[in-house]
């Protein structure tokens, strides 16, 4: 199993979840949240005071699936959050040990 | 006070035990309550308990020895006012003569073990009348709980003795507490709340809950009088109307108490969202026009809530005066300057109009007289609110909106601190529905939504204060908001239409329906210019769906943003709106993420806008003081060469410029010899770096730039190029590297180099960008043909002429050149990409400095680019 977590533009999420659901993935958690990259933040100038924004509001999204699933879901995600422009984001993915539903205790792919 | 030595138990019941005939006995009463009031269920509820503990109470004593003693079954709390609801705790105390002997403890585990063998939550006590009364005199709480203390069974000495000492430890230090009571009041409000307005209040503890009748009952106590509601009336601090009013809010409150104990299968306080339907169905609300049968019931229950609030705030305002009060011409000044109790109402009936004959009366000068009020940042004493109250008039009399009304209504808007206060007391007593048409649509009504934390009306009142707080700077770490509040020149408009904002609440799109019943309010109030309003309320969700929905940094989302706004003023009303909206929904509306993507969206339209605006002639005070900033920052500067400087730039280059940035620019072009360059690279947002220059002005300047920033792999996303009086040329480009985003990568000395070569003649530019062209060429791409619109009417000054093409290496060189062979002179050059889709726009004029206008010139410029850009 792997998790992928997607560091994404806010706008993007709503295609970015129709795209991953389209290719089977039964949950995601989504937290607003704020960060830099290479587009780091910037300063906006307004009547000669400077504004400056040093974290930019992201939406990262965590997805566990099986390993057959990764490719796919990579794939899903990178085609819809794409704009092309500076700040479209990141993708990682990463294995994970176990997984556990809490109400059933099932564990493994089934609690997935 | 009578003792009930017998039970009252049924005849067929008698062999059965007390508990189990209790046990059936609420079971019967359970059919029965959601047909009594909430009084009369809560005091049968007592009865029961109270029959069944006799029993109890003479089995124990039964079975104690004769060395006992005085001893006597009291009820307190609630179980002692006799206001029991279904899951109520049942507080009881054994009072005892002094000792706590055996006897004492063996009649009080015979009492207490059957109950809590039951379930029921029971407060237990054995105590002294000495323990009681130092009980009492440490907290006021337990003061309250015996204040409340019924005799159930036992020695009636005893318990009228406790009665007696208690009465006299009271008499000594009354005023005590009284300001104890209130600074109580005051605590639980900041633990609890508010009661009304809130969506899942708190029926008990909440500022307006069952608590703040109690607490009225209790001072009255303190002040000799029995408690009950009757007395609350004859003992004059409250008028018969106002009595009734609290008494069946109380009831109906106590009723939602009682329901809600049922629904929950527990002891529960708070009105949860869920138990809402349920609740409606039980006390009969049935829906309203616009009003669901939940949004019904819950608009009841704040009207109820607000009741006992606002009598409340007059008892305790009569009790013990605050010391600031609004004079009222022709009202006699009470209170203030006399001691309670002797300072109650003299006529005895507590008919506070008795000294109001010669106050103004009516809705005119009821607003006025908040107003008056307001200016001083208060609310009118609450013996003027009940004035105004009681001489509102008939609701379908006609209200007429003077010069002097607008006046009046827009300073309570406009008040620090006591908007919030004000409003909700004119929304309370009816006046705010009077002034302004549809007012009732929103009062009370419960907001859809998890993020909505208060009714539509609060959360109206709440946003218009939080426009005073951002005009005070307290929201942001910036000052942005606040230079905002500032510069907004309609600010009373902005202000009428956060007060309406949500108007058209209770209906499909109430954005639009709201700004149709805004358009409606201004025209028949004539409170503010109607179109502006309308449009501020029809849009109020435009800033923050969009910054959360779509893609801000996408040029044509911006441009038709800007459209839809159309001027910077609207634009900061707008954001300022939006602020003040999202802030007084509640936490989960408005957060650092959410305030940067909205900040973000508002300066990129921002900058649309003031483009538009900058170029035309008038200057905006904003622009003046821009100008100032940068005058003061060039201090150091020869003052001639300043001024001539500053006359040369338009207000758009300082709108977008720090103060910082101008000195720098200044430093480019001041005292240049006629062969030199001065170039500067320094980053700015987002991984871009600004690259400036300042040379002796000539033609196809531009050009060259353009050519060597795409031979060094520098995309440009924007340029700006001004020429200055002194025959010098700055030119300022926004750019990104092509491969890369680092700009520490960037050889900006190679590219001063290059740049000298090229002006000089030195270099082939045509030549170099073609090879490199040749390297990088993306295959197979999709390729459209380029449009070229020209546009005269966007400025007096100068032709626009914009170019959608394909984005590629050097389009910006591609063009410039093409414009230089035509002799035409660029002014201003705006360069942005959307995905691979380039739109520049050139601000030029003829070699004359005049505009394009010839239809046959304009097209032969068309041709001249597209041949240019098919050619490379």
């Amino acid at each position: 199993m792997k998790k992928i977590e997607a560091i994404i533009k806010p706008f993007k999420l709503e295609e970015v979840k129709d795209a991953v659901t389209a290719v089977g993935v039964k949950g995601i958690t989504a937290s607003e949240i704020q960060g830099f990259g290479r587009q780091s933040g910037h300063t906006e100038i307004y009547r000669g005071a400077e504004y400056t924004v040093d974290f930019v509001p992201k939406v990262k999204l965590e997805i566990v699936v099986e390993d057959s699933m990764v490719d796919s879901v990579v794939e899903a995600i990178a085609g819809s959050a794409k704009t092309g422009k500076i700040g479209d984001g990141k993708i990682f993915v990463s294995d994970v040990g176990d997984v556990i539903r809490i109400r059933t205790g099932e564990r493994g792919a089934d609690a997935i | 006070m009578e003792v009930h030595a017998k039970t009252d138990v049924p005849g067929d019941a008698a062999d059965e035990g007390p508990i189990p005939v209790l046990r059936r006995e609420r079971a019967g009463l359970a059919q029965e309550a959601y047909n009594l009031s909430g009084l009369a269920y809560a005091r049968r509820h007592a009865d029961l308990f109270d029959s069944a503990l006799r029993r109890v109470w003479d089995d124990a004593i039964a079975g104690a020895g004769e060395s006992l003693g005085p001893v006597a079954l009291v009820a307190l709390g609630g179980y002692g006012r006799r206001e029991l609801c279904p899951f109520s705790d049942i507080d009881l105390m054994v009072l005892h003569g002094g000792r706590r002997t055996d006897g004492v403890s063996a009649v009080s585990e015979a009492v207490f073990y059957p109950l809590w063998n039951e379930g029921f939550d029971v407060g237990h006590a054995a105590r002294s009348v000495k323990d009681c009364l130092s009980l009492a005199a440490s907290e006021l709480e337990s003061l309250t709980t015996l204040l409340d203390a019924r005799l159930l069974a036992g020695d009636a000495d005893l318990f009228d003795g406790l009665r007696a000492d208690l009465e006299r430890k009271i008499g000594k230090k009354r005023r005590a507490l009284l300001t104890q009571s209130r600074a109580a009041i005051a605590e639980r409000r900041e633990a609890y709340g508010e009661g009304a307005y809130v969506l899942e209040p708190n029926v008990k503890e909440g500022f307006g809950g069952l608590r703040d009748v109690h607490h009225v009952q209790w001072a009255t106590r303190m002040l000799d009088g029995d408690g009950s509601f009757d007395d609350l009336a004859d003992t004059g601090y409250l008028s018969r109307h106002n009595r009734d009013r609290l008494l069946e809010a109380f009831d109906w409150l106590l009723k939602v108490r009682t329901t809600l104990h049922y629904l929950a299968g527990r002891k529960t306080d708070r009105v949860f969202v869920e138990y809402q339907e349920d609740l409606a169905g039980r006390l009969g609300c049935k829906g309203v026009e616009g009003f669901s049968p939940g949004d019904h019931f819950m608009r009841d229950y704040h009207e109820h809530s607000a009741t006992i609030k606002h009598v409340a705030t007059l008892f305790w305002s009569r009790v013990t005066p605050p010391r600031r009060r609004v004079a009222i011409p022709g009202r006699r000044q009470r209170i203030s300057e006399r001691d309670t109790p002797a300072g109650k109402e003299a006529s005895g009936t507590g008919d506070s109009r008795e000294g109001a004959r010669a106050a103004p009366t009516g809705v005119a000068n009821g607003l006025a007289l908040f107003a008056e009020a307001a200016r001083r940042g208060r609310i009118p004493d609450p013996d003027v609110v009940e004035s105004i109250q009681e001489t509102l008039g008939p609701c379908e009399a006609p209200i007429t909106w003077s010069r002097e009304s607008c006046g009046h209504f827009l300073s309570i808007l406009e008040s620090r601190g006591a908007s919030v206060d004000a409003l909700e007391t004119m929304n309370e007593i009816g006046l705010l529905s009077r002034l302004v048409p549809h007012w009732d649509g929103i009062r009370y009504r419960p907001s859809a939504g998890a993020y909505h934390h208060f009714t539509v009306d609060m959360h109206c009142f709440r946003a218009v204060a939080e426009l005073t707080r951002l005009a005070e700077g307290e929201d942001d770490r910036s000052d942005l908001t606040r230079r905002l509040c500032e510069e907004v020149r309609q600010p009373d408009a902005l202000r009428l239409a956060t007060l309406l904002h949500d108007i058209g609440k209770g209906g499909e799109n109430h954005a639009a329906r709201g700004a149709t019943l805004a358009k409606q309010i201004c025209d028949a109030t004539g409170l503010g210019d109607g179109e502006l309003v309308s449009f501020l309320v029809a849009n109020h969700l435009l800033l923050s769906v969009t910054a959360t929905r779509r893609d801000i940094d996408e040029v044509h989302l911006i441009e038709s943003m800007a459209d839809r706004v159309q001027t910077v003023e609207r634009l900061k009303m707008l954001y300022l709106l939006t602020i003040a909206d999202s802030v007084a929904t509640g936490p989960a509306a408005w957060n650092e993420w959410k305030a940067a993507l909205v900040r973000e969206l508002f300066f990129n339209v921002l900058h649309v806008l003031e483009e538009r605006e900058g170029l035309r002639e008038n200057p905006s005070p904003a622009a003046t003081h821009a100008r100032e900033e940068a005058r003061a920052a060039l201090a150091s500067e020869p003052a001639a060469d300043v001024d001539a400087f500053l006359a040369d730039l338009p207000d758009s280059y300082l709108a977008g410029f720090s103060s910082d940035a101008v000195h720098l620019h200044f430093r480019l072009v001041h005292n240049l010899a006629a062969a030199e360059i001065r170039t500067l690279a320094r980053p700015t947002r987002a991984g871009a770096v600004e690259f400036a220059l300042g040379a002796t002005d000539r033609t196809g300047l531009l050009a060259k730039v353009a050519g060597v920033l795409a031979l060094n792999s520098r995309n440009i996303l924007a340029a700006q190029t001004y020429s200055l009086s002194n025959g010098t040329a700055l030119q300022i480009f926004l750019t990104t590297g092509y491969f890369d985003d680092r700009p520490e990568e960037t050889d900006w000395d190679a590219i001063a180099d290059d740049l000298k070569r090229a002006l000089f003649g030195r270099m082939a530019i045509d030549y170099r960008l073609a090879r490199k062209l040749a390297a990088y060429q993306r295959g197979g791409r999709f390729h459209r043909a380029a449009e070229i619109l020209v546009d005269n009417s966007v400025t007096p000054s100068a032709t626009v002429i914009e170019v959608h093409a394909d984005d590629r290496i050097g389009l910006l060189y591609t063009i410039a050149k093409a414009l230089h062979d035509l002799e035409l002179d660029i002014r201003v050059a705006k360069v942005s990409t959307s995905a691979d889709r380039a739109v520049d726009a050139f601000y030029v004029v003829d070699a004359h400095g005049a505009k394009v206008e010839d239809a046959a010139h304009i097209e032969e410029i068309k041709r001249g680019i597209e041949h240019q850009l098919e050619r490379t």
